[in-house]
């Protein structure tokens, strides 16, 4: 057996050396544990999520009608379906005489937005949302910008499979307070937004959605109670122009916002997108303008947003920045408090001003925070409280 | 009528022409002189290099092959932008007249000019490229000590071997800093290169070398001092000169544009600044069509036209760089509601997710050396961190699943983003350059006799007010509805 003596000898400028390698790859290795590879967002892994029909999820709107057909309660449309039709909205299919989702556990578009992206100014400004959408849309919307998943089938689409209780998860891991549905239409798949909003709020995250409220009043109740903020598009004020550019009609949808103000606790904004030409008359800005103010009260903000060519009006030039600027100061002289002007920055309109002596409380440039001076929701100068969701 | 009194009557006339026409073509004159002056300088430059490089005969002769290749080089140069730059003009000025009305760019102008700007940049610097090949051959020949004279040679100037100079003023680092940062954005010919290869030098290095100039000397030699019959070089320096005032007019819409000026606001600047011009002209008597203000007068301009910008349009300005198409936040922010709008970073892991594993090393190269054009050159230690942060990062988002990714995404993206070193240098000079009392920022876009101008053309627009015609919304696309029935077949 060697005795100690034998070992091979080693000197002291040797031993340094070891032991600083020794030093630097425990660092390594502790630097490796904390890089994440896995990346496990998602709560439940390696199960194989049900998505769209294959999830079963039935629609809670309908009725059944003899032959195994169908009449879908959900929006306006009040799709009549035989078997194997689907809705107008692409998303709700009669398989066997009950109406199923097809948009259920499969997000096309899964992301981090900044809120004013909604656009929503008077709720939490400056946080974050983990916003969902799914292909779909129960609206034909001419300049769409989002075409591409409105108006296909969500299984059609690349999709991402998500629970709603992964979905929150994915939020609360990822420190975001606030989910929000976008970019397409939620009406479309309300079944999955309703149950993501109900996990939201077990786990007291808020839940904001951005729709074009065509919609009926019963479902609308019912998911509202889980929802936080409703942002929405009031796109124009006539009927011929709801017809035929969007292929709905209009009365419904003042019908709903109504529904949101008063009969819900959520809060409200509107947003009008100004397309040059179609519906930017003064006449048509000035009525829907009045009708904000006596139905819903001076305190909804109202967002003029900037018209980009697109989809189907590609050929229509852009919206001129003074048609928003004069659509914005009429909506102030008849009394709305907080109208902003969205898709142009940097712009006055992207502010938010105190609606008693007229500072401005938070400074925007376009979706970015400049300056909040906002406390708790009041002014700092004057101390009037301003209309939101602020905490 | 009598010959002299003709002339005379001739004489008279041309000076009241001359008179009206001098203050618009003075600046236009001065530049094309300008010119011509900075070639001629160059070759003599190029001349006296060789004169005092004390050439032997056999390195002559050796770089006479390397010199045909060069001038081979500055003759297709001279050629392709002389064919360039009258179509260049064309797609600018359609640019610029969409840019002036600000109603967006339509596809065809757009691409058009895009497309050709494209070829303004890479053509030249292709060419150089190839003569860096070049100068490392001619640097071959050379002696050390010939080189270190390039290096410190000035015209006219005895030789001094340059020093490295240091410096305590910030100010003065930052700046080197910045210049050496867009110098390395684009392959750069060194001082040897310009000087050996350049068509002036050539007389000097065939003389010493005892040998008749071969043709493609000759030719290169009069096309850099004359051009072509179809494109003699006053001709094609008055295009490069249009060419520039046509971009820097761009350029000023584009931040124009970009600023989203109020009438009022407009009113407010050009009025202080008509007003600066004004005192200006009392109190000298000078009227030059030139910028007339000085230092002290810019510096005080500055203060008041930031005061009548909005914070916003301050920030947009911080981070303003001139330029052709106007980036994306510029042109086109992201909408409210819009869906596709990823960032580089983001498309990048998308495509690292889907390439075979071991091209992801490759991938990340062809990212440093794409990057290198908007940030500057990384040395060698910064630039293998980088490859080794990004191909780290890719293999993160291929061990994702889709929804995962979908997750994580932009925060992998954050983690490779690359910090554009020049435009905080740029902050961080006009800092200090403001703080010195100089001009900065708002001064260098915005307090100029052009962007002025510009400005008070769109108070014009802006106060002429907007056309506003209502579409017939029975003509054209109708939406679908479900007036037929909504039911959609399988």
């Amino acid at each position: 057996m060697p005795s100690p003596m034998d070992l091979p000898q080693i000197d002291r400028r040797s031993f340094l050396a070891a032991l600083g390698h020794c030093a630097g790859g425990a660092c390594f290795a502790c630097a490796l544990s904390r890089f994440d590879y896995s990346a496990a967002a998602t709560g439940d892994d390696d199960i194989a999520i049900a998505t769209g029909l294959d999830a079963k999820r039935q629609i809670d709107f309908y009725t059944q009608l003899p032959d195994n057909h169908i009449q879908c309660f959900v929006c306006p449309l009040d799709c009549n379906l035989a078997d194997g039709e689907t809705c107008f909205c692409r998303t709700r299919t009669n398989v066997g005489g009950k109406l199923y989702t097809r948009g259920y556990n499969n997000p096309c578009i899964i992301r981090v937005d900044p809120i004013e992206k909604l656009p929503l100014t008077h709720f939490r400004p400056g946080s974050e949302t983990l916003t969902l959408s799914v292909g779909g849309c129960n609206v034909r919307c001419l300049y769409c910008q989002n075409w591409q998943q409105s108006q296909s089938k969500p299984d059609e689409l690349k999709y991402f499979p998500l629970t709603p209780k992964q979905a929150v998860a994915a939020a609360k891991k990822k420190n975001i307070r606030t989910i929000a549905f976008t970019y397409t239409e939620t009406v479309a798949w309300l079944e999955w937004a309703h149950d993501v909003a109900v996990e939201a709020k077990k786990a007291g995250i808020s839940v904001v959605v951005a729709t074009s409220a065509y919609i009926k009043t019963e479902p609308l109740l019912d998911f509202a109670q889980y929802v936080d903020g409703f942002v929405v598009g009031l796109k124009g004020f006539t009927e011929d122009f709801y017809k035929r550019i969007l292929g709905i009609q209009l009365a419904p949808v003042l019908e709903a916002i109504k529904t949101v103000r008063y009969k819900t606790d959520s809060w409200l904004e509107l947003v009008n997108l100004v397309v040059p030409g179609y519906n930017d008359s003064s006449v048509e800005v000035q009525s829907m303008v009045q009708w904000v103010h006596e139905e819903l009260g001076d305190g909804v903000p109202l967002h003029f947003s900037r018209f980009v060519p697109m989809y189907r009006l590609a050929n229509v030039p852009r919206t001129p920045a003074q048609t928003l600027e004069k659509a914005r100061s009429g909506a102030l002289r008849a009394g709305l408090k907080h109208v902003y002007i969205g898709n142009l920055a940097p712009h006055d309109g992207n502010n938010t001003y105190c609606p008693k002596c007229g500072c401005p409380v938070i400074e925007r440039l376009g979706f970015k925070i400049l300056k909040d001076t906002l406390r708790r929701g009041m002014c700092p100068q004057c101390k009037t409280k301003l209309p939101g969701v602020w905490t | 009528m009598q010959r002299t009194r003709f002339l005379r009557h001739f004489g008279f006339l041309s000076v009241i022409l001359a008179a009206c026409l001098v203050p618009a073509a003075f600046a236009a004159e001065v530049d094309v002189a300008q010119a011509i002056e900075d070639r001629e300088k160059r070759a003599a430059a190029s001349a006296e290099f060789v004169y005092r490089l004390g050439l032997a005969r056999a390195q002559a002769r050796k770089l006479i092959p390397v010199l045909e290749e060069a001038a081979a080089i500055h003759i297709q140069s001279y050629e392709a932008e002389a064919a360039l730059l009258p179509r260049l003009i064309d797609a600018y000025t359609d640019f610029l007249q969409e840019d002036r009305l600000d109603k967006g760019f339509s596809p065809p102008v757009e691409r058009r000019a895009g497309r050709l700007h494209q070829q303004e940049i890479y053509g030249p610097e292709g060419r150089t490229r190839q003569l860096m090949a070049l100068e490392k051959k001619a640097s071959a020949i050379l002696k050390p000590d010939q080189r270190d004279f390039a290096e410190g040679f000035k015209p006219g100037k005895p030789y001094v071997k340059p020093k490295k100079k240091r410096t305590r003023d910030p100010l003065v680092a930052k700046r080197k800093e910045l210049e050496e940062l867009n110098r390395d954005k684009r392959p750069r010919l060194g001082r040897l290169g310009k000087l050996l290869l350049h068509p002036g030098a050539y007389p000097g290095i065939c003389a010493k070398a005892r040998s008749d100039a071969p043709e493609v000397l000759q030719r290169a030699a009069r096309i850099c001092a004359n051009g072509t019959d179809e494109c003699p070089i006053i001709r094609r320096d008055a295009m490069r000169l249009q060419v520039r005032q046509i971009r820097s007019e761009i350029n000023n819409w584009n931040l124009i544009n970009g600023l989203h000026f109020e009438l009022d606001q407009i009113r407010q600047i050009t009025e202080v600044y008509d007003r600066a011009v004004a005192d200006v002209k009392l109190a000298t008597g000078r009227t030059d069509p030139c910028n007339l203000l000085d230092q002290d007068a810019v510096n005080e301009l500055e203060g008041i036209v930031s005061q009548i910008l909005t914070p916003g349009q301050m920030e947009v300005i911080d981070i303003y760089k001139p330029c052709l198409i106007p980036p994306k936040n510029l042109k086109s922010p992201v909408r409210v509601g819009q869906a596709g709008d990823s960032s580089r970073m983001i498309h990048l892991l998308e495509r690292a997710r889907n390439v075979p594993q071991d091209r992801l090393a490759d991938l990340a190269e062809q990212v440093i050396e794409g990057e290198t054009r908007h940030y500057g050159k990384l040395a060698d230690d910064d630039r293998l961190r980088r490859k080794r942060l990004l191909v780290n990062v890719a293999r993160r988002a291929r061990a994702m699943n889709d929804t995962e990714f979908e997750l994580n995404k932009e925060d992998l993206a954050t983690l490779i983003e690359r910090e554009d070193r020049s435009l905080t240098l740029r902050g961080e000079i006009d800092d200090i350059v403001q703080y010195r009392g100089r001009a900065g920022l708002v001064a260098r876009f915005i307090v100029n006799d052009e962007f002025m101008s510009q400005l008070k053309y769109r108070g014009q627009q802006l106060a002429d007010g907007i056309e506003q015609k209502q579409a017939n919304l029975a003509e054209g696309p109708q939406a679908e509805n479900c007036d037929k029935g909504c039911a959609i077949k399988e």
